[in-house]
């Protein structure tokens, strides 16, 4: 039983009328793992992640999530969006975290509860009562993060999640997101641009190609642990630098 | 750390800064009106001093039959707004759930929209005849198309994440609208309750112009237009002061509240 992947995509085909996205892709998501998904723009990457969370159909293969199809967006396959403005603006940090937890049938005081732990895991306890537009873009997709973990997703898909932001805040995301998705034993998919990001957090690097988008090559990472804490170190190097420059400023 | 409150504050003294302008501007214009007719600048005719109009809209007010007229109308405008706002929100809720739906309703607002009341009142008094309901029907077509109309714009602008992380965990499309849409339409539907209410005005004076007196007494409308008649200029003037009032009333305290409490406490618009 534990030899069955948490996501299974196989033989998967994606056409927008004459234009063929996706051909052939297969690629398995066990649990606990984290893989990346690395590729030139246009090369399919979101519409994979779109299709898996049943936002889009596909026109062949099969997507199976812990072995059965699904055909409906579900929480189980959770997307974690790029943009900043996937909050809603009018629920402060903790409301935000509530609301899908009272959709699910949560009584109040136990979405609260739970909503309070998975903003301190995120780091934004001080930051529960503000509002979205309150909040730079690193601590709403902290929220986002906190909002997802809440749910419990069998599979977390993240669609670029930190492309939006600067160096040092990305890098403290990044190993925020390794740390707790390991925490919580959520398996995620992680689409990206960036080679570093890859490797920093993927298991498995899966590397696309384009017209049409398909599976180039799938990169076992074992060095992932030691990128992880490369890049821990970077941020906190980063930190210190930061501190110099502002005490020379107050100088 | 900051919070909220201490954030928002120097947004609140901004406010009161405006507030004091408002009234400043509003007395500069009096004083000048006050002088213009006092110095003989325009003929008392034409423009009576402001002290006159205003004693003889306190005088029309209380002793006059002009405070009923008045409720009169608020009253009409009143129900056809709410009749007009109901429909926007069930046919927006529709819109959200339909693409169908949603172009039929962009289709009628894109035509019917720039219709003004004034223009389909003959037809409206030939199908319905010269009474309450025409007046009705006169004030929800000036409303409803405005209201559509903004709130299908708005309904296109909602951010994709938002409408999809609603999908993602599974609403309801009655969910979504209760849940998402109607808070993200906010600013939208508070600039359509706006343009409505302003819509709704015109439409009931200009109908109560054309109509005349319906029931005892009429509007406002029917009294500035009897003003009108007699030539009673001060008269005129004091109709036009208590709509504009009303408008001030309802700008301050109903929909600047209602943005106050929502829109700006979300960040969804701005100072």
């Amino acid at each position: 039983m534990s030899e069955l992947p948490v996501l299974s995509v196989q033989g998967v085909c994606k056409n927008f009328g004459a234009l063929n996205v996706l051909q052939n892709v297969s690629l398995d998501l066990k649990a606990n793992e984290m893989v990346a998904i690395i590729g030139h723009s246009g090369c399919g990457k979101t519409t994979l992640l779109r299709l898996i969370c049943a936002f889009e159909f596909y026109d062949q293969g099969l997507i199976l999530l812990d072995g059965a199809r699904r055909d409906r967006p579900s929480k189980e396959a959770l997307m974690l969006f790029q943009s900043f403005d996937q909050l809603q603006p009018w629920r402060t940090a903790l409301g935000n975290v509530m609301y899908p937890l009272r959709v699910a049938g949560a009584a109040k005081n136990r979405a609260r509860e739970l909503a309070c732990k998975r903003l301190a895991d995120v780091g934004l306890s001080d930051f529960m009562n503000a509002y979205p537009h309150m909040l730079s873009g690193g601590m709403k997709q902290r929220v986002a993060m906190a909002r997802a973990l809440a749910l419990t997703p069998r599979v977390l898909l993240m669609d670029e999640p930190f492309a939006a932001l600067d160096n040092i805040t990305r890098s403290t995301l990044q190993n925020l997101t390794s740390r707790v998705c390991g925490k919580y034993g959520i398996s995620a998919l992680l689409v990206t641009h960036s080679v570093e990001e890859a490797l920093i957090m993927g298991d498995r690097i899966v590397v696309m190609d384009r017209n049409p988008g398909r599976v180039k090559a799938i990169v076992e990472n074992p060095c992932r642990d030691i990128s992880g804490r490369r890049g821990e170190l970077k941020e906190k190097i980063m930190k210190l630098l930061q501190e110099t420059a502002r005490e020379k400023e107050e100088m | 750390m900051k919070n909220g409150t201490e954030l928002l504050a120097p947004m609140r003294r901004i406010r009161s800064k405006k507030v004091v302008q408002y009234f400043l501007w509003v007395l500069v214009l009096l004083v000048l009106w006050e002088t213009a007719a006092r110095l003989g600048w325009v003929n008392a005719y034409i423009l009576p001093p402001f002290t006159t109009v205003a004693a003889r809209l306190g005088h029309e007010l209380f002793s006059g039959k002009l405070g009923v007229q008045t409720l009169n109308s608020l009253w009409v405008v009143l129900q056809g707004f709410a009749i007009s706002f109901m429909a926007a929100v069930v046919i927006t809720a529709l819109c959200a759930a339909s693409r169908l739906v949603e172009s039929l309703f962009d289709t009628l607002s894109t035509i019917l929209n720039p219709l003004p009341a004034v223009a389909i009142m003959p037809l409206i008094i030939m199908w319905f005849g010269i009474d309450i309901t025409a007046m009705f029907v006169i004030i929800i077509h000036g409303v409803l198309w405005t209201m559509i109309r903004h709130l299908l714009d708005g309904l296109r602008a909602i951010p994709a994440a938002q409408i999809e992380f609603g999908r993602n965990i599974g609403l309801s499309p009655l969910k979504m609208f209760t849940g998402v849409i109607v808070f993200a339409l906010m600013p939208e539907l508070l600039a359509g309750l706006r343009t409505g209410w302003g819509r709704a005005w015109r439409a009931l004076i200009s109908a109560e112009m054309v109509f005349g007196m319906i029931g005892a007494l009429g509007g406002l409308g029917y009294y500035i237009y009897m003003g009108r008649v007699y030539a009673k200029i001060s008269d005129v003037l004091a109709g036009i002061i208590i709509i504009a009032l009303i408008g001030v009333v309802a700008e301050s305290l109903v929909f600047g509240q209602i943005e106050r409490l929502t829109v700006r406490k979300w960040g969804m618009t701005r100072e």
